[in-house]
C-alpha cells in the first residue's frame, strides 16, 4: 500500500500557495495536518500530481481572539491550548472524538473543515457554533459561511484554485451551554453538537445539528443567531420559540428541533451503521444534546456572572497563539522548489539522537524511511493511520510516521520505543509485571505513546488524574490483537502511580 | 566434588508461577520480526493485481505497460503461474483447482490475478497499477443457501453443484430418540465471518538455490508443517528441495497464518523464474478482504427433549461456507468439533449432516476458535430457545444435562477427561450473581429498561486429532486413504559442554509465551533456574526435528509440546542421573536434581551439571555405561487414544478437553442500540494452569477476539460481491475503550492425558463470548431466538425495535 508517485513543494508563502494552485487546479493537493489525505494517498484513492506542504508558512499557524470571534489559521492543530479550549467550548467538547492522541497530534482544524469528510466532527462544531471559512486564491480573498462552504461529501465549496487559510468561529455569548455526543460502532455512527442560551431560566437561543447524513452535517437554530453566521441556513421552516422553562418544556423544544432538522435528509450507509439507524440515532442525540446544553448552560451561568465581576479577560484581542508545530528546520533541499515525483531527495532524518542521511521519494512514508535506514522497531501495520503500529515522537509528541511523509520531517527530532528516555524504564518494568507485552508487535507504539503521556503529566504534574478511563482513552489509537488491552491499562497506571510517588517524595535531594 | 548445601531457593516447582515473559527487545523497541528479518539484500518485492470483481470470467490481462514501467523486473499472470506450478492440493476430491492467481476465471472480490515484482514495493504498485483486466462480470453468488441450491450456476464450470462436500454421520439411534421426545426444539442461524487479523500481515519471502536446486522460504507461517507438504506439492518438489524457515517471533496468529498461503508457493516461482529473491509483504487492506476469514455457517440445530429438560438426541445439519476454494486445511473446520458434537451435555444420540459449498467470497482459513464459534452459538442458542419453550431456567437447564461422570465417551469419538463442569457452571453463576442479576433484570424489564443476563458453556478440544481430516474425505477411498492420527510434538534438550542448556519446540510462538513456560517446564526437570534455558522456537525445516502435525495450533502448546518438553528434559535429566551415579557410586534414581547440581541426598555430594554434560563431550570415551553420548534428548508426545475415523465416523478429535461457562450482563439502549456490558464472567477449567499470568493473558486476549466478533467485527459481503469493510477503519477493530469488565476465574482438574496436566485454553472466550452476547440480548429484548452476531449498535436497534411491538 504505497501511494501512486506525486511530486512536492514547501512554499514559504499563500501567495506561492495560490500561484501554484492557480496553474496545477485540482491536480494539486494541499497537505497542512495530512491525517486526512495520507491514508487516500497510501490507497491511491487520491493520485495528486503535487503535494503542497503548507509547513514553512508561519502565519497560517497563528490563531487570534477576539471578544466576538475566533480565528484559526489553517495550520492550527487539533490539540488545543487552554485558551483556545476556553474559547471555543463546543470545538473542546469535539474534539476528544476525532481521530486518536496521535493524529490530533498532527491534525490541523482547517484541513478537517476543508476535507468535508460528512462524518467529520469538526465541520459540525463549526457549523454549530457558527462561524465562516476563508479562503485565498491568486484572484483575491472571500469569506464563505460554513453553512455555504459545506456543500456535498468530500466536495466543499472550495474553487480548485482556492487554499483554505482560516476558519473563523464565533464565540458563545457567556453563559452559553454546549453539549458534544457522539455514537460510533468502529467508525462514527451519528453526532450531535447543540449550544444554547438561557436567560431568566428560558430558553433564548438554541442550534442544534448532527453529522451522519450523507452529504453534509445539518443543523438548525431558533432565536438569536450567533453573530458571525447572519446567514445561517435553518432547515425546513422557523420554529417557534417555546419559552422552555421546564424540563418538559427543554425535551418538547428539543424534539421539534430534531425531527426537523433530518426531514428529508438522507444518510450515509457503510460498515458502521445504515440510514435508518442514523436517523434515528441522530435524532435522539439532538434530543439529548440540547438537554444536556441546557443543564451546562445552568452550570456556566453561575462562571459567566462571577466572570462579568472579574477583571479583563485573560486575553487581548488579537493576541496571537499559534503553536510552532513540528515544522521542518533547515532542511537538505530547496523547500521553494518542487520536486518532480521521480526525482529522489536527500533528506536527513534526526532519530533516537542519531543522523541518518538518506534518499527517499517525495511519496515515501516517514514509517518506511525509517524502516529504510535500519530503524525496523517501527512497525508497518496497516499504513492507513488507524493501528497505531508506526506511532513515533516527533519533536515531542506522539504521531502516527505513516501519516507523515518523510520529505516534511528532515531536522524534525524523531524518537522511536529505542529512543525513549524517562519514565520509559518505569513504563517497561510495569509492562513486565503485569504481562502486558504478548507478541509484541504493537509494543513500541504502545510505548510510545505512554511514554509520552507520562511524561508530559510528570511536567504538568497530573498524574494523580490518570486513571483507568483515561488510558482507556489514550490507548485507543493502538491496536492489540493479543492482550484485551486490559494488563496495559493495568501497567501504565502503575507506572503513573510509581511515578507520582517518586515525584511526591523525592528520594535523593534534601 | 564439593559437598552440597541445601539451597534457599523455594522448593515450589516453577510450573505454575506466574513468570513474566521478558522479551527485552519488544520493550526497547528493537525486535525484528519477519518484515526485519528478510529477505537478504537484492530481494524483488511482489504486488498483486487485484480487481475489484467478485465473479468475472478473463478474456485478457495486458501486462506490457507494467513491464515498461521503470524498476519493474517481471509480470505474471495466473495463466502463466499456472504453467509453472500445480493447484494447491486439499482433502476434497471436487473438481475446483486453486492456484495463487486467478487463472480464467476471478471468483472473489481481491482475488489476484496477476503478479509483479521490482526493486521497491512503490514501483511494483505502480508496475500493478499498469496492469489492465478485461473480464466479463458473471452473476455474483454470496449466500450460501442459494449458491447450494440445484440449478445455481457453478463457480468452477466443471462442477454440476458449488456443492463439494456432502456427508452424514449417525451416532447412536437420533430417529427414535426424536420420535419420542416430550419436545423438540429447533434453532437455525447463519453466523457471520469474521477476520483473525493478527497486527502483523504475512511475510513470505523465497530464494532459489541452483546449485542445491533448493528453494529456502522465509514465512511467518505458524504450522501445521502437514500445509509445507501441500506447498511442496504445488510446487511439484520434494521436502528436501523446499526449506521453511520461521521466524523467532511471530507478530500474532490466531488461526490466520495456520491456513495455506497461496503467496508461498507464489514467491517459490518467481523466484526461480527471476533468479533473485522475492518477497511479498501483505498490506493490511489485502490481508483484510483476501487473506482469509473464518467461515461462514449455516446451521440448523435440532434438540430432541426428555419432558424434565433432559437432552436426548441432538439433529444438526451445517452447511459450511467456505468461499470460492477449499483452502487446505479446510474444511477441516467443519470437523474440528466432530468428536464432542455434544458440547459438554450428557447426549446418547448425534446425527450431523456436513455440507461445503463454494460462493464468491474470499476462500475462508482459520479463526480463533477454529470451528467453534459458530457451532457453540447454534448449540447454546438452541438451549436458550429450549429453555424458554419448556419453561425452565437457562443455568437450570444446562444443570440437568451436563456430563457427570469422567471419563465420559462422547457419542461421536471423543472422551472428555476429568472435570466437574456442574461445579465450573456454578462457579461462573456465583460470580455473577445469577440469581439476582436474573430477579434485577426481570424487575428492570417491568420498568421498561432492557437489562439481560446471558451464558453459555463449551468445552475446548485442546491438542487436535489431524486424522479428522480423513472424515472430509471420499470415504469411498476407504482404506486407501492411508491412515492418520495424532497429534505429536517433538522436543529437544541440548546441553552444551559448558552446561548451558538449550531447548527447540516445533511450534513457532506468536506471543503466547511459549519460550517462558517452556523455560519453566525444563527447569523443574533439571532442578534449574528457568533463567538458565534458552528456548528456541524459530524453525528450519532443514536443521530441526519436525513432524507434519509439528507447528502453532490448537492450543496443542501446553497439551502436546509442553509434553514432549518435559519428556525430553526428564531424558536429559536421567542422563545426568547415570552419570552421577557411576561417579558417586549411588543408584541413579536416588539422586536429586537441584540448583545445577546432581545431588546424593543421603551423603551430601554433589556434581555439577555442567561437569557432567562436558564430560560427555569432553571425554566420551569414557563415559558410563548406557550413555549415548552428549546430552541432546529428542522427545516425542504422541497420544495413543488419537486414532484414525473408525468405520462408523467416530472420532477422537483431542486428547484433551478443557470446559468453560461464561455470563454476561447488559443493558440495551433502545434508542440508539448501544450494548452497555455490565460485566462480563469466564470460569474455565483448564487443568493445571503452568503459568498464571500467561493464563489470564490468554484469556482476557481471546475474550477481546469473540467480543470484538461479538460486537462489529464480521467480513460481511453485499449482494454483489463487495465486502462492506474493504479498510482496516471500516472494520473497526475491537479497542481499548470497547472492552467491559471481565472477571475470571479457575477450578483445577488435571488432565491424566498430559505430561503436566494441562488442557488448552486459549481459544474459550473467542468460542464463547460471540454466544453469550446473543444470549444476553435474547434476554433483554425478550426475544424467543437469540440472535446472530454481529451486535453493531444499528442491528440491536432494529432487535429492539421490532421487538418492542411484541413485548
Amino acid at each position: 500500500m504505497k501511494p501512486a508517485p506525486f511530486g512536492y513543494v514547501r512554499p514559504s508563502s499563500i501567495e506561492e500557495v495560490t500561484t501554484i494552485l492557480a496553474e496545477r487546479g485540482a491536480t494539486a493537493s494541499v497537505i497542512a495536518g495530512g491525517q486526512s489525505l495520507m491514508p487516500l494517498l497510501a490507497q491511491r484513492q487520491r493520485r495528486p500530481a503535487i503535494v503542497v506542504d503548507l509547513a514553512a508558512i508561519n502565519e497560517l499557524r497563528r490563531a487570534v481572539i477576539t471578544p466576538e470571534a475566533v480565528e484559526l489559521g489553517a495550520l492550527v492543530g487539533q490539540a488545543l491550548g487552554p485558551e483556545l479550549t476556553e474559547a471555543l467550548p463546543l470545538l473542546a467538547l469535539a474534539l476528544p472524538n476525532v481521530g486518536h492522541a496521535q493524529t490530533r497530534n498532527r491534525g490541523t482544524i482547517a484541513g478537517s473543515v476543508a476535507h468535508g469528510d460528512p462524518l467529520a466532527e469538526i465541520p459540525l462544531a463549526l457549523l454549530v457554533g457558527g462561524g465562516e471559512v476563508e479562503l485565498a486564491s491568486a484572484r483575491g480573498r472571500r469569506r464563505v459561511p460554513i453553512d455555504a462552504f459545506l456543500d456535498r461529501a468530500f466536495a466543499p465549496a472550495r474553487m480548485d484554485d482556492e487554499l483554505v487559510v482560516a476558519t473563523h468561529w464565533a464565540r458563545p455569548s457567556p453563559g452559553a451551554g454546549h453539549a458534544f455526543l457522539e455514537i460510533t460502532s468502529g467508525t462514527t455512527v451519528a453526532a450531535a453538537a447543540a449550544v444554547v442560551t438561557v436567560d431568566n431560566g428560558q430558553v433564548t437561543s438554541a442550534r442544534v445539528g448532527v453529522i451522519g447524513p450523507g452529504e453534509r452535517p445539518v443543523c438548525m437554530g431558533v432565536g438569536t443567531a450567533p453573530a458571525v453566521d447572519p446567514t445561517s441556513r435553518a432547515r425546513g421552516e422557523a420554529v417557534e420559540l417555546a419559552a422552555a422553562r421546564q424540563h418538559e418544556e427543554v425535551l418538547a423544544l428539543s424534539h421539534q428541533l430534531a425531527t426537523r432538522l433530518v426531514d428529508g435528509v438522507v444518510f450515509v450507509d457503510d460498515a458502521a451503521s445504515d440510514p435508518e439507524h442514523r436517523r434515528a440515532v441522530a435524532i435522539e442525540l439532538a434530543i439529548r444534546a440540547l438537554v444536556a446544553a441546557v443543564a451546562d448552560s445552568a452550570d456556566r451561568g453561575a462562571e459567566a456572572n462571577a466572570a462579568r465581576n472579574a477583571p479583563d479577560p485573560p486575553l487581548a484581542p488579537g493576541e496571537a497563539l499559534g503553536a510552532d508545530g513540528h515544522r521542518p528546520r533547515s532542511p537538505a533541499f530547496d523547500e521553494a522548489v518542487e520536486i518532480d515525483p521521480a526525482q529522489r531527495v536527500a533528506v536527513t532524518l534526526d532519530v533516537d539522537g542519531r543522523a541518518h542521511a538518506t534518499v527517499i521519494e517525495p511519496r515515501t512514508s516517514l514509517t518506511d524511511a525509517l524502516r529504510e535506514v535500519g530503524v525496523t522497531g517501527v512497525k508497518v501495520g496497516c499504513e492507513q493511520g488507524v493501528c497505531g503500529s508506526c506511532t513515533v515522537l516527533l519533536d515531542g509528541t506522539s504521531q502516527r510516521s505513516c501519516l507523515v511523509l518523510a520529505v516534511q520531517v528532515d531536522g524534525v527530532e524523531i524518537t522511536t520505543a529505542a529512543g525513549l528516555t524517562a519514565p520509559i524504564e518505569e513504563l517497561r518494568t510495569a509492562f513486565v509485571d503485569h504481562f502486558a507485552v504478548q507478541c509484541g508487535f504493537c509494543a513500541s507504539g504502545v510505548l510510545v505513546t505512554a511514554a509520552a503521556e507520562l511524561a508530559e503529566r510528570q511536567r504538568a504534574g497530573t498524574l494523580d488524574s490518570l486513571d483507568r478511563p483515561t488510558i482507556s482513552r489514550l490507548l485507543s489509537g493502538n491496536v492489540c490483537r493479543c492482550t484485551g488491552y486490559a494488563s496495559m491499562v493495568t501497567a501504565i497506571e502503575q507506572a503513573a502511580e510509581r511515578l507520582g510517588a517518586a515525584s511526591a517524595h523525592p528520594t535523593s535531594d534534601p | 566434588m564439593v559437598a552440597h548445601t541445601p539451597s534457599n531457593a523455594a522448593d515450589a516447582p516453577f510450573v505454575g508461577r506466574p513468570l513474566p515473559a521478558v522479551d527485552r527487545a519488544l520493550l526497547d523497541g528493537t525486535a525484528r520480526f519477519a518484515a526485519d528479518t528478510v529477505p537478504a539484500a537484492g530481494a524483488l518485492e511482489l504486488a498483486l493485481v487485484r480487481t475489484a470483481q467478485a465473479h468475472a470470467d478473463i478474456h485478457h490481462i495486458d501486462t506490457a505497460e507494467a513491464q515498461r514501467r521503470p524498476g519493474v523486473e517481471a509480470v505474471m499472470t495466473g495463466a502463466q503461474l499456472a504453467e509453472r506450478c500445480r493447484p494447491l492440493g486439499n482433502i476434497l476430491t471436487a473438481d475446483a483447482p486453486f492456484y495463487p492467481l486467478a487463472v480464467d476465471r476471478i471468483r472473489y472480490w481481491g482475488e489476484p490475478v496477476a503478479a509483479v515484482v521490482a526493486n521497491t514495493r512503490a514501483l511494483a504498485e505502480d508496475g500493478a497499477d499498469a496492469v489492465t483486466v478485461d473480464a466479463a462480470p458473471l452473476p455474483v453468488l454470496v449466500d450460501p443457501v442459494e449458491a447450494a441450491e440445484p440449478g445455481a450456476p457453478t463457480l468452477h464450470t466443471a462442477l454440476a453443484t458449488n456443492v463439494v462436500h456432502d456427508r452424514s454421520f449417525t451416532y447412536g439411534q437420533p430417529d427414535d430418540a426424536f420420535a419420542t421426545a416430550a419436545h423438540v426444539v429447533r434453532y437455525e442461524a447463519t453466523f457471520p465471518r469474521s477476520s483473525a487479523f493478527p497486527l502483523e500481515p504475512f511475510v513470505a519471502c523465497a530464494e532459489y538455490d541452483p546449485d542445491l536446486d533448493r528453494t529456502t522460504v522465509w514465512a511467518n507461517y505458524g504450522g501445521p508443517l502437514a500445509l509445507h507438504a501441500v506447498v511442496a506439492g504445488a510446487l511439484g518438489v520434494g521436502l528436501d528441495r523446499l526449506r521453511l524457515v520461521v521466524p523467532d517471533r511471530i507478530g500474532g496468529n490466531f488461526g490466520l497464518k495456520q491456513a495455506l498461503y497461496p503467496a508461498l508457493v507464489l514467491v517459490a516461482v518467481l523466484a526461480r523464474t527471476t533468479g533473485r529473491p522475492v518477497r511479498w509483504v501483505e498490506d493490511r487492506n489485502e490481508h483484510l478482504v483476501a487473506s482469509s476469514a473464518g467461515s461462514q455457517r449455516v446451521t440448523s440445530m435440532d434438540g430432541a427433549f426428555s419432558s424434565d429438560g433432559r437432552l436426548l438426541a441432538l439433529r444438526i445439519d451445517q452447511l459450511e461456507n467456505t468461499g470460492a476454494y477449499v483452502r487446505t486445511p479446510e474444511p477441516a473446520g467443519l470437523y474440528r468439533m466432530h468428536g464432542t458434537l455434544n458440547g459438554p451435555y450428557d447426549v446418547d444420540h448425534v446425527a450431523v449432516r456436513n455440507r461445503v459449498v463454494l460462493t464468491n467470497q474470499v476462500p475462508s482459513g482459520l479463526n480463533r476458535g477454529f470451528g467453534g464459534p459458530p457451532f457453540f452459538h447454534a448449540l447454546e442458542s438452541m438451549l436458550d430457545t429450549a429453555a424458554r419453550e419448556l419453561g425452565l431456567d437457562r443455568a437450570d437447564l444446562r444443570r440437568r444435562n451436563l456430563v457427570t461422570t469422567f471419563p465420559y465417551s462422547c457419542p461421536s469419538g471423543s472422551t472428555l477427561d476429568h472435570s466437574d463442569y456442574r461445579a465450573v457452571l456454578d462457579r461462573a453463576l456465583d460470580l455473577a450473581g445469577y440469581v439476582s442479576a436474573t430477579d434485577a433484570a426481570t424487575a428492570a424489564r417491568t420498568e421498561g429498561r432492557l437489562v439481560g443476563v446471558g451464558l453459555g458453556c463449551s468445552v475446548e478440544s485442546s491438542g487436535n486429532n489431524l486424522g479428522y481430516m480423513n472424515l472430509a474425505g471420499d470415504p469411498s477411498l476407504g482404506a486407501a486413504r492411508s491412515p492418520r492420527s495424532g497429534a505429536g510434538a517433538t522436543a529437544t534438550v541440548a546441553i552444551d559442554p559448558f552446561g548451558a542448556v538449550s531447548l527447540q519446540l516445533d511450534s513457532p510462538d506468536c506471543g503466547q509465551g511459549y519460550r517462558t513456560v517452556a523455560a519453566q517446564v525444563v527447569a523443574d526437570e533439571l532442578g534449574l533456574d528457568p533463567s538458565r534455558i534458552t528456548v528456541r522456537t524459530a524453525l528450519d525445516t532443514a536443521t530441526d526435528g519436525w513432524t507434519l502435525t509439528s507447528g502453532n495450533y490448537a492450543n496443542r502448546f501446553s497439551t502436546a509440546v509442553a509434553s514432549a518438553a518435559a519428556r525430553a528434559a526428564r531424558r536429559a535429566g536421567a542422563k545426568l542421573r547415570t552419570l552421577a551415579g557411576a561417579e558417586l557410586e549411588v543408584e541413579a534414581d536416588q539422586l536429586e536434581l537441584r540448583d545445577g547440581q546432581i545431588i546424593d541426598p543421603v551423603s551430601g555430594r554433589s556434581l555439577p551439571l555442567g561437569r557432567l554434560a562436558g564430560q560427555l563431550h569432553w571425554d566420551l570415551a569414557n563415559r558410563a555405561e548406557g550413555v549415548g553420548g552428549p546430552i541432546r534428548e529428542t522427545a516425542v508426545y504422541a497420544p495413543s487414544e488419537l486414532g484414525s475415523p473408525d468405520e462408523l465416523g467416530r472420532i477422537s478429535t483431542s486428547f484433551t478437553f478443557s470446559v468453560q461457562c461464561d455470563l454476561a450482563i447488559v443493558e440495551i439502549d433502545p434508542a440508539t442500540g448501544e450494548i452497555d456490558v455490565d460485566r462480563y464472567v469466564t470460569v474455565h477449567d483448564a487443568g493445571t494452569i503452568l503459568n498464571p499470568g500467561l493464563f489470564e493473558g490468554q484469556v482476557r486476549g481471546g475474550f477481546a477476539h469473540g467480543f470484538g466478533a461479538a460486537m462489529r467485527e464480521a467480513l460481511i459481503y453485499r449482494p454483489d460481491g463487495v465486502p462492506n469493510a474493504r479498510d482496516l477503519r471500516a472494520y473497526g477493530p475491537v479497542l481499548a475503550t470497547d472492552l467491559p469488565p471481565l472477571i475470571i476465574d479457575h477450578l483445577v482438574s488435571p488432565s491424566p492425558n498430559t505430561e503436566l496436566g494441562a488442557k488448552g485454553l486459549g481459544d474459550g472466550c473467542a468460542i464463547l463470548a460471540p454466544t453469550v452476547m446473543a444470549s444476553a440480548i435474547a434476554d433483554a429484548l425478550e426475544l424467543r431466538r437469540p440472535p446472530v452476531p454481529p451486535f453493531t449498535p444499528a442491528r440491536v436497534w432494529r432487535l429492539a425495535a421490532h421487538t418492542s411491538g411484541e413485548r
